[in-house]
């Protein structure tokens, strides 16, 4: 096989890579079966990869953004910094999503049944993974390198950020690979338990990476730039000395020093040697993406050992808590939703951060930060509805409601939530504000975040009823949630704004809270549709 | 138990089903064959209410699958012909699942013990479903379906991946239904089971019943006294002949050599 037949084979393997998980969610679409529907699923997946790469573009873009504008006092080296560990945190994020499929068993089977060799098939497997990453990561690189051309005027800092774009990429591609392969290897080879089982936490913890990234874009930047410049040009100090050999500061210590700017010894000799390990580092990860890959094409299936006989006990429980507990189980399992156990803590960092560096707490920061949380947990609805299990549920016959599926969703996003409220209530408890009622609105988001998750659950079920794609799901699923989050606060602004009265603006966030809580009790239950469908006993069964 | 009359069923312009007629009493077992394409899974989907007919009347356990898909799903076990399971769950974890979604008794967990035990699942309570063997599955599936003893089971081709020993046992489970009183349609391409099995069988062909009966009815609607079902079933999808002459192409093929 020459590299143009590998490269032809490898838009086969992604062609079925994309659109094996549309076949597997048992959603009937009127050209499902059809060349055209295969030819759909590509284009989605085209859309899907353009619309994060768009994200990656302006998260790498967007420090440079505020270096230019002045609107934060930054300097180079952290600017260049948190451009890369942006991008770090989006290719991360992403490579979780798409990554699972690609690992999961049998995507590459009929390949390997064909009479190639080894390494026949582990090529076209990599060079199907560059389809599957190819926007973002061409994204992340030229922007990158484009933003310190542009900012500097220096080829040499230009080459050098280049250098270590490549090498944090790869890193996080690698990275994400090997944790992706161990959560589906414990799945497909039978371990609950084990050393693997060690690794979920990092797995969460670089989950959490990337959505804080997103965070980072919109919130913290103000707050993390400035302690990380002090500590940047004070190499000698215990956080100056680790973060100067840490691949992005490091680069940004190299390529400030490249710039013209002045850079200490000490700094330079501890960024250089925080690119050679980086290097190092990307070797390795590199060696594991590779060794997976292959892994993914010859899989070397593990066989779950034949334990002990032993009895079959189980708990019974209510019809909502049961499917709740299933969903828990299922996402706690699952590489692209498993990271939502760890959401709460990096909530309550993004969002008590802005408030206790407020020496009073105003009104707008409590407004706000009680939103930033809001759109985690819609975040969360979202994976749970799309991720979940290749729509069995949506093929198996047992009787439960489309109440109960929106209602068990809806429980465990808002539960994600509910550490926000209290984070927030007790940060207020604690700090003098400019209204006293303002200690009413953490209970009162929390009520508008069920809302607005029982309206993402339905839009979004309604969408998938119709086949509608990944990125149309996720703007109009978010992006009504997010109206209804945003809906309370607005009508507060506006009140406020007209009548200068904080009760007055109070009242009216209280009530058009509670008008959205009593649609989403509608929503949910029409016509007493949980009560009467799942509460109505049990089957009805014959005695043989 | 089952009263269809003219189901149809359209995916976008491919016709499913084409006016399909289906009756099935309680303590029946009746067989749904046909070839692949005929439309038997399709037919199962919408008796499980999992489809929607696009026309034609339909009855399931005395509830209309369109507008009572809950009622009817509490009154039925279905089996799909790949299983439809939650991988990442342990067996013990989704049977939990379904006995708390069906709200059944505890009585449930010595029936799904008894079941279980049955089917020599001992060792793999606790093994993510995703790493059991497609027989296994196949088992779990099986037993999650018959748990709450339903009045109607529906069998996709249950016989997919079980040994003998389970296949003997599956057999005995859906005989002992139909004799408490149950109501089983079941499709297979295994000819042998079905004539062994099935009181009364349906022969599907292009989405719609082209022969119905017990075994001597279906004999004598073929005109043959001492036909297998293997050789009724050709003849009754008009397969016979074009089976004939494919046969006689590859024999005259092998003897030439490669």
């Amino acid at each position: 096989m020459d590299l143009e037949e590998e490269w032809r084979a490898s838009a086969v393997a992604y062609a079925e890579l994309v659109y094996r998980p549309i076949i597997r969610s048992g959603y009937t679409s009127r050209d499902i079966g059809s060349i055209k529907a295969v030819r759909r699923a590509l284009t989605g997946a085209s859309v899907n990869k353009a619309i994060f790469a768009l994200f990656t573009m302006a998260g790498a873009l967007f420090p440079f953004v505020i270096y230019a504008t002045g609107l934060e006092r930054l300097s180079l080296t952290v600017t260049v910094s948190l451009s890369i560990l942006l991008v770090f945190g989006y290719v991360v994020l992403y490579c979780v999503q798409v990554l699972p499929s690609f690992v999961s068993s049998g995507s590459f089977a009929p390949l390997s049944t064909m009479p190639l060799s080894s390494l026949e098939v582990s090529r076209v497997a990599g060079l199907t993974l560059w389809r599957t990453l190819d926007y973002i990561l061409l994204a992340s690189l030229i922007s990158q390198i484009g933003a310190v051309a542009f900012f500097t005027n220096s080829p040499a800092g230009t080459l050098l950020v280049a250098f270590a774009s490549v090498l944090s990429t790869l890193l996080a591609v690698g990275l994400s690979f090997w944790l992706t392969s161990v959560f589906q290897r414990r799945l497909e080879g039978g371990s609950l338990t084990g050393i693997r089982a060690f690794f979920r936490p990092l797995y969460f913890v670089l989950w959490g990476l990337g959505v804080m990234s997103a965070v980072f874009l919109f919130s913290l930047i103000s707050y993390v730039a400035p302690p990380l410049q002090a500590a940047l040009t004070d190499p000698a100090s215990p956080a100056g000395f680790v973060l100067s050999l840490i691949l992005p500061f490091s680069a940004g210590i190299v390529s400030t020093h490249f710039q013209g700017e002045p850079v200490s010894r000490l700094s330079l000799t501890l960024g250089l040697a925080g690119l050679v390990v980086a290097g190092l580092a990307t070797a390795a990860a590199t060696r594991v993406t590779l060794g997976v890959v292959t892994g993914v094409v010859l899989p070397t299936r593990e066989l779950s050992s034949h334990a002990a006989k032993t009895g079959l006990k189980f708990r019974i429980h209510g019809p909502l808590f049961a499917y709740v507990l299933k969903d828990l189980r299922v996402s706690s399992r699952n590489p692209a939703t498993g990271f939502l156990f760890a959401l709460p803590f990096f909530e309550i960092i993004a969002v008590v951060v802005p408030l206790t560096a407020a020496s009073v707490v105003k009104m707008s920061v409590v407004l706000v930060g009680a939103q930033v949380g809001g759109g985690f947990a819609l975040f969360v609805a979202f994976l749970l509805v799309t991720v979940e299990d290749l729509g069995v549920e949506r093929r198996t016959a047992l009787p439960f409601s489309d109440s109960v599926r929106t209602l068990s969703k809806v429980v465990v996003s808002a539960a994600a939530f509910l550490p926000v409220p209290v984070a927030l209530s007790l940060v207020l408890a604690g700090k003098p504000t400019t209204f006293w009622g303002s200690e009413a609105v953490p209970a009162l988001a929390a009520v508008s975040v069920f809302a607005a998750c029982v309206f993402e659950v339905s839009v979004l079920k309604a969408l998938a009823e119709n086949g509608r794609g990944m990125a149309m799901k996720f703007a109009a699923g978010i992006g009504t949630g997010e109206l209804l989050l945003i809906l309370p606060a607005f009508v507060y602004a506006i009140v406020f704004v007209m009548s200068r009265d904080h009760v007055a603006a109070l009242t009216a966030l209280s009530v058009s809270t509670a008008l959205e809580l009593a649609a989403a009790c509608f929503v949910l239950e029409p016509k007493g549709a949980i009560r009467r469908r799942v509460g109505s006993g049990p089957s009805e069964r014959v005695v043989p | 138990m089952i009263d269809a009359v003219g189901l149809v069923k359209d995916y976008g312009d491919v016709r499913a089903l084409a006016g399909l007629d289906l009756r099935v009493a309680p303590g029946e077992i009746y067989g749904l064959l046909g070839p692949n394409g005929a439309g038997k899974t399709t037919t199962l989907r919408i008796l499980a209410a999992l489809d929607r007919p696009t026309s034609g009347r339909l009855m399931v356990a005395g509830f209309d699958p369109s507008d009572d898909a809950i009622e009817v799903k509490k009154r039925v076990g279905y089996v799909a012909e790949t299983a439809i399971l939650y991988e990442s769950l342990t067996p013990r974890e989704y049977f939990e699942f379904v006995a708390s979604t069906r709200r059944l008794d505890r009585g449930v967990v010595k029936r799904a013990s008894t079941l279980a035990d049955a089917f020599d699942l001992g060792s793999h309570y606790d093994v993510p479903i995703g790493a059991l063997s497609l027989g296994t599955k196949q088992k779990i599936a099986i037993i999650a379906a018959v748990m709450h003893s339903p009045p109607l089971l529906l069998l996709d081709e249950p016989l997919n991946g079980l040994d003998a020993k389970s296949g003997r046992i599956l057999k005995e489970v859906v005989s002992l239904h139909a004799r408490g009183g149950g109501g089983v349609v079941f499709s297979s391409h295994i000819m042998e089971v079905a004539e062994a099995m099935c009181t009364r069988i349906g022969i599907v062909n292009e989405g719609r019943v082209v022969a119905e009966g017990t075994m001597e009815e279906l004999r004598a609607l073929s005109g043959r006294r001492d036909s297998s079902l293997e050789e009724l079933f050709l003849k009754l999808t008009e397969e016979e002949g074009f089976v004939a002459e494919t046969i006689g192409r590859l024999r005259e093929d092998a003897s030439r050599g490669p």
